[in-house]
C-alpha cells in the first residue's frame, strides 16, 4: 500500500549533555493517527518539539506534506498554520483566562474559529454558556488545562496535529472523548489530516491508533501500522515448566503458578516447537511493553 | 495601532488597568492625602519610593521572566507564525508604558498638590520640607527620568532570570536603594545647583535613558529571537 507522509524526516539529530536524539528516518503517514510510544526520557517530547518548530537547534531534514521543508514551516505562514500543537501543562501563560486564550489565538492563528472554540469549550464542559471565561489558566486543573489546549488546537483549520501527551491528565471519559475528536478530525480530512500524538496510555488510545512508533534512548526501535505489528508479534501462553526455555525467545515473560505469558516475533514461533503453547494476537499495549522491555535500561524483575 | 492591539491582547487586562492606571493614580492621590493629614511629611518622596517598588513588583504579573529561553508560554507563541512579531509589538508598547505611567504619577501628584493645597508651602510639601523651591520643576523632571531609568534597568534584570515573586520584590528594593541615593542627593543639593548645570544633568540623563532604552529593546529583540530560533549546535 502506497502511503504518503504528512511529515518525513531524515537524520534528525539533537544532542544534549546526557542524551542524544538520533533518528535516521522518520515517516508519519498522512491521513492516519500515529502514536508515539516510549518510556520516560526516550525523546518523545524532544521529537515533537522539533517537528512543531519549538526547538530549532537540531540537525537533519524535515519535509511536511511531501513538499515543504522546515524552513518553509518557519517562513511560510500557510504551512505553519497547518500544524497544530499542544504541549505540556505550561503551554499557555498562567495568568491568561479562557477568554484571553480565545482572543490571543484569534490574533496568532488566522484559521482559528471563535465559534468552534466556544462550542468545544461547551462540549468539554470547560465553559458552558460563557461561564468560567474569566477563570485563569493557573486555576484550572491539569485535566482542564489540557481540555483548554485541545479546544484551542481543534478550533483551528490544521492538516496535522502534534499532541504531546494529550491523554495523560485526562479522566477515562475525557480520553474517550479525545479519541472521538481525533477520529472525527481524521475522518473530515478525507485522508489529508493526520494526528501524531505521544502517549503512555496505550490501551486507552489503541482504538484510534493506526500507526505506532516506539522510541527508546532517542531512537526509533519499532514502527508500523498496528495491524502489521499485530502480525509481526505474537502473544504466547504456555506451561510453567517451559517458561525458562521460552525466556530466551520471548521479548517478555510473565509467569504465575499456572504458566507463562509473553510476546515474541511471529517468525520466532518455530523456536517454541515442542512446547505446549497457545497463540493469541497481542494488543498494541502488549507489543509496546514487549519492545520497550527488550530495549530498556530499567532493571525488570 | 497594531502594536497596541497586540499589547492589549497579549497582556492581561487586569495588569494593564492596575499597573498603568490604578497604581500611579492611587499613589498620586495617596501622596496628596498624606500631605493633608501630615503637613510636614515628605509625602511625595515616600509615595515615590513605594510606588517605585510596587511598579517593579507588578512586572511579575505581566509576563514575568518571559525572555528566559524555553520559558512557559513561549511554546504557544513559537507554534504560531505571528508569535514573535506579536510578542515584540506587545513588549515594545510595554516599554512605552514605562515612560508614561511614572509621568502620570509625577504630574498628578504635583498638580493635585498645586490645585488643592494652594498654600505658600505647597512646593515644600510636594517634596520635602527641608529643601528649597528653586528649580523644583527641573528637579521633579530629573526624578522622573531617574525613575524610568531604574525601572527599565530592573526589567532588564528580572525578565531574564527565572525567579519567584519574592525575588522580584527583593530586586525592586535593591533598585530602590540606588534610586533613593540619587533622589535624595538631588533633593538635598538640587536647589543649590544653578539652573544651567541642572539642565545639563537632565540632558545627560535623557541621553543615558535613550541609550538604555535602545540597548534594552535591541537586547530584548535578540533574546526573543534566540528563544524562538535556538542556534544550531556546532559540529563537535
Amino acid at each position: 500500500m502506497e502511503v504518503t507522509s504528512a511529515i518525513k524526516g531524515e537524520k534528525i539529530y539533537k544532542k544534549f549533555k546526557k542524551f542524544e536524539l538520533n533518528i535516521p528516518e522518520l515517516k508519519i503517514p498522512q491521513g492516519y493517527a500515529t502514536a508515539l510510544i516510549g518510556e520516560n526520557g526516550a525523546g518523545k517530547t524532544t521529537l515533537l518539539n522539533i517537528l512543531s518548530g519549538i526547538r530549532m537547534d537540531y540537525k537533519g531534514n524535515l519535509l511536511y506534506f511531501d513538499k515543504y521543508t522546515d524552513k518553509d514551516r518557519e517562513f511560510n505562514p500557510e504551512v505553519k498554520d497547518k500544524i497544530g500543537y499542544t504541549g505540556p501543562g505550561k503551554y499557555y501563560l498562567p495568568q491568561w483566562t479562557i477568554g484571553d486564550v480565545e482572543q490571543i489565538s484569534k490574533l496568532l492563528f488566522p484559521s482559528f474559529s471563535s465559534e468552534k472554540f466556544n462550542q468545544l469549550c461547551t462540549e468539554l464542559a470547560l465553559s458552558i454558556n460563557g461561564e468560567n471565561r474569566k477563570k485563569k489558566n493557573s486555576n484550572l486543573s491539569d485535566g482542564n488545562k489540557m481540555k483548554l489546549m485541545l479546544s484551542g488546537v481543534f478550533a483551528r483549520d490544521t492538516d496535522i496535529l502534534l499532541l504531546d501527551e494529550p491523554a495523560s491528565p485526562l479522566d477515562p471519559l475525557m480520553r474517550d472523548k479525545l479519541c472521538q475528536m481525533i477520529s472525527e478530525y481524521i475522518e473530515e480530512g478525507n485522508g489529508q489530516k493526520s494526528v501524531f500524538f505521544s502517549t503512555h496510555n496505550i490501551s486507552d488510545m489503541e482504538n484510534i491508533t493506526d500507526y505506532a512508533i516506539i522510541m527508546e534512548h532517542g531512537t526509533v526501535v519499532e514502527e508500523g501500522f498496528v495491524e502489521d505489528l499485530k502480525e509481526k508479534y505474537i502473544l504466547v501462553k504456555g506451561e510453567r515448566e517451559d517458561a525458562d526455555k521460552a525466556k530466551d525467545i520471548l521479548y517478555t515473560v510473565s509467569t504465575n503458578s499456572y504458566g507463562f505469558e509473553g510476546v515474541c516475533l511471529a517468525e520466532d514461533l518455530d523456536k517454541l516447537a515442542g512446547m505446549d503453547v497457545v497463540e493469541e494476537t497481542p494488543s498494541l499495549y502488549q507489543i509496546s511493553v514487549a519492545v520497550m522491555k527488550k530495549n530498556t535500561k530499567l532493571v525488570m524483575r | 495601532m497594531k502594536k497596541f492591539r497586540n499589547y492589549f491582547t497579549l497582556f492581561n487586562t487586569t495588569y494593564i488597568v492596575v499597573a498603568n492606571i490604578f497604581i500611579p493614580v492611587g499613589f498620586a492621590v495617596a501622596s496628596l492625602l498624606l500631605s493633608f493629614v501630615f503637613e510636614s511629611t515628605p509625602s511625595f518622596i515616600i509615595c515615590y519610593f513605594i510606588y517605585m517598588v510596587v511598579d517593579g513588583m507588578t512586572d511579575y504579573f505581566s509576563l514575568g521572566n518571559i525572555y528566559q529561553k524555553n520559558n512557559m508560554g513561549m511554546d504557544y507563541l513559537k507554534t504560531s507564525f505571528e508569535g514573535m512579531v506579536v510578542m515584540k509589538d506587545a513588549l515594545h508598547v510595554d516599554y512605552f508604558t514605562r515612560f508614561i505611567r511614572p509621568a502620570v504619577f509625577m504630574l498628578l501628584a504635583y498638580d493635585l498638590h498645586f490645585i488643592y493645597l494652594q498654600k505658600d508651602t505647597i512646593l515644600n510639601q510636594l517634596l520635602v520640607p527641608w529643601i528649597g523651591t528653586k528649580n523644583i520643576l527641573l528637579i521633579v523632571f530629573e526624578l522622573y527620568l531617574v525613575f524610568v531609568f531604574m525601572q527599565i534597568l530592573l526589567i532588564n534584570i528580572d525578565r531574564y532570570i527565572s525567579m519567584a515573586q519574592t525575588v522580584y520584590t527583593l530586586n525592586s528594593f535593591v533598585t530602590l536603594g540606588f534610586d533613593a541615593l540619587i533622589v535624595l542627593l538631588f533633593m538635598w543639593q538640587g536647589s543649590d545647583i544653578n539652573t544651567p548645570a541642572l539642565i545639563a544633568v537632565i540632558v545627560a540623563t535623557v541621553a543615558l535613558l535613550v541609550v538604555e532604552a535602545i540597548i534594552s529593546i535591541l537586547h530584548m529583540n535578540k533574546k526573543l529571537q534566540m528563544s524562538f530560533y535556538d542556534e544550531v549546535e556546532k559540529e563537535d
